[in-house]
């Protein structure tokens, strides 16, 4: 076991490095120049983008960029954003916790919700309930993110005036304490609601069809011929075993939480990191994109680890691989 | 009295939409996979039921077994209706009736070990009174069935194991229970043919030695022969001919037995036999009738064939058959 987990330790720090070096050239790759945006004019004077592009080592072949950076980040060091000065670390400091707050709490609600949906689609398998939300969960799963976050705030927020259409704070009133804390709460229910709407048919169909294939998995009849009552099948072998792929497709949203909810960041103005990202990538901010990419890279690996691990104590077959 | 009475027993599924043989669909169609089977098995009897894949012999098996509800019909054990004793206690009705099953790969639950599903098994039965007591008796019949030394089986998982290996433990698991009627189901068919005598032997032993009855499901002729005292004959859920296993393979009397048994290898390279081709597939059992069953594939059908399904006649030795154009007294 111990070795299991090295390897797969030593596999997520090679997936770090290569991504770090892959959005490093990919992104020098992409047409535009940062120097021209910074400089500020249409036809800025070519002094001005020489003494850019040397104060900020733009100037140099590419492995030699690449290399300094890596030495920078060794040292903590993530740069100082192109566009507003600021230490890359402390932009992305400010926008991170916004954007964990909106993916943890969507990523809890739709997991339970989900999840408790499909086991009882699958122990009710045909019935009216199990073809309802099968059909819901289509139609759902095929609406686009910003559709369905701008039908929602026409609904709650232009018509019924219920609930605010962005932000994550009142800034009018800076409310303190536990004030702010509700005032957050009342702006996350519309992004939240829209996420949770769009994921929920995601864990809903994987956990109905784990659920409905393990039932039917012959060891299950075995049980059921030693005579162990139903409901016992049910809870200790059906959903332990149907567990297993559940794991890996909340593993990998998981990972992948933070550029999933760019999108409703976007249509709702929350402050995140996805936001954060797409203006960076529109203004060429070099620095910033990379400090997300790297944590992105980092935030996927760790992911990919802890599934690994998870689900090789869930599962001794895959603990034995090795 | 007859240890086992199966009387008429059915096993209908429905299904929302079905071809039939001839293309044409039928909206909710009746499969008749179990089609009225009636037999008695005295104590210790073991009977073979052989016939083509999809002529209902594991869903006869597991309505016997009680894993599913039969649409109709009865099957008595030491007197007692099945069905009756499964709602009044389920536990003592699995401990009396057991199953072995054809895959020993997707028998047991992969996340457990060999120790935990044999020991979970005695707890569930009130076998043995703690841990350790329990564990021991495992090991005893173990040992006995020739897992040596029982010990390194114990804490392995399934998957580590050969099918071989497996099923012996898959047929411990059956037995553990003491059970006085066992249903095998094609129990050797995944295996190597190196490991099926042995399984087949230990399988017998084991029957016999707890005075079982067992119902034996199989497609293979020569493995029922060994090991079957009485042989059925099942053609889409009906038996077509049921007596002694000699009586039966060596002279087949209904033409779906006699095609069945002619068309097996057999050892003796000079034996003269002639094959008889059996055209077409088998038909699926949805909208059968009124005819024989077998008319349609059958060399020997006459018009009445189609229009009748046969009655049993009884023969001298006490074989069953249902065919027209046989005499049994014969």
């Amino acid at each position: 076991m111990k070795q299991y987990i090295w390897k797969r330790v030593l596999t997520g720090a090679l997936v770090v490095l290569f991504s770090v070096l892959f959005n490093f050239v990919l992104m020098r790759l992409a047409p535009g120049d940062p120097t021209r945006l910074l400089a500020g004019k249409e036809n800025p004077n070519p002094a001005t983008i020489l003494a850019l592009q040397e104060r900020y080592g733009l100037n140099k072949p590419i492995m030699v960029q690449f290399v300094l950076y890596i030495k920078q980040l060794l040292h903590g060091d993530f740069g100082f954003s192109y566009v507003s000065n600021r230490p890359v670390l402390t932009i992305i400091g400010e926008r991170f916790g916004a954007t964990i707050l909106l993916a943890v709490v969507g990523l809890i609600i739709e997991i339970t919700v989900g999840i408790l949906l499909g086991v009882h689609a699958a122990q009710h398998q045909g019935s009216k309930f199990d073809t309802i939300l099968n059909g819901i969960s289509y139609f759902f799963d095929s609406t686009p993110a910003f559709w369905l976050g701008l039908m929602i705030i026409l609904l709650f927020s232009s018509t019924l005036h219920l609930l605010p259409t962005s932000g994550m704070y009142n800034v009018r009133e800076n409310y303190q304490g536990f004030r702010r804390v509700l005032d957050v709460g009342y702006h996350m229910i519309l992004p939240t609601l829209t996420m949770v709407v769009l994921n929920i048919p995601y864990y809903f169909r994987i956990t109905r069809s784990s659920v409905m294939e393990t039932m039917n998995e012959d060891y299950i009849m075995t049980l059921r011929s030693t005579g162990m009552p139903e409901k016992q099948i049910f809870r200790k072998y059906v959903l332990r075993n149907a567990l297993l792929p559940i794991i890996t497709v909340v593993g990998i949203t998981m990972a992948y939480m933070i550029t999933g909810v760019a999108f409703i960041e976007i249509v709702f103005a929350w402050p995140g990191m996805g936001r954060l990202m797409l203006n960076s990538i529109t203004t060429r901010d070099y620095p910033v994109l990379s400090g997300i990419y790297l944590l992105l890279s980092i935030s996927v690996a760790v992911m990919m680890i802890v599934v690994d691990v998870v689900y090789a104590y869930a599962d001794p077959r895959i603990r034995y691989e090795d | 009295m007859p240890e086992i009475i199966v009387k008429d027993l059915m096993k209908y599924y429905r299904q929302k939409k079905a071809v039939t043989t001839d293309k044409g669909t039928i909206k909710n169609a009746e499969v008749k996979a179990v089609d009225g089977v009636s037999f008695e098995l005295e104590k210790g009897e073991i009977l073979g039921v052989i016939g083509e894949s999809g002529c209902g012999k594991s869903t006869l098996g597991r309505v016997l077994v009680g894993l599913e509800k039969p649409t109709s019909g009865e099957i008595l054990i030491s007197g007692t209706d099945s069905q009756a004793l499964l709602k009044k206690d389920r536990k003592s009705f699995h401990r009396m009736v057991q199953i072995v099953f054809q895959n020993p790969f997707d028998t047991f639950d992969p996340r457990h070990t060999i120790r935990k599903i044999l020991v979970d098994a005695c707890k569930m039965h009130n076998i043995g009174t703690n841990e350790a007591e329990r564990t021991e008796i495992v090991l005893n019949i173990m040992r006995e069935a020739g897992l040596q030394p029982p010990e390194d089986y114990l804490d392995r998982y399934s998957f580590e194991l050969s099918g071989g290996q497996l099923q012996r433990i898959s047929i411990l698991r059956s037995m553990l229970l003491d059970p006085s009627f066992l249903v095998a189901d094609e129990p050797v068919s995944m295996l190597d043919v190196s490991v099926r005598a042995d399984i087949i032997n230990m399988l017998l032993k084991l029957v016999r030695e707890k005075n079982a009855t067992m119902v034996f499901i199989s497609h293979d002729i020569a493995t029922t022969r060994y090991i079957s005292d009485r042989v059925a004959v099942m053609y889409l859920g009906r038996i077509v001919e049921m007596g002694k296993t000699d009586d039966i393979l060596h002279h087949p009397m209904h033409p779906y037995t006699r095609a069945l048994i002619s068309n097996n290898a057999s050892l003796d390279p000079n034996e003269k036999r002639e094959r008889i081709p059996i055209p077409g597939e088998p038909p699926t059992p949805i909208g059968t009738g009124p005819g024989c069953y077998f008319a349609p594939r059958c060399p020997f059908a006459k018009e009445h064939c189609f229009k009748s399904y046969p009655e049993y006649q009884t023969g001298k030795d006490g074989r069953i058959v249902s065919c027209f154009e046989v005499d049994a007294q014969k």
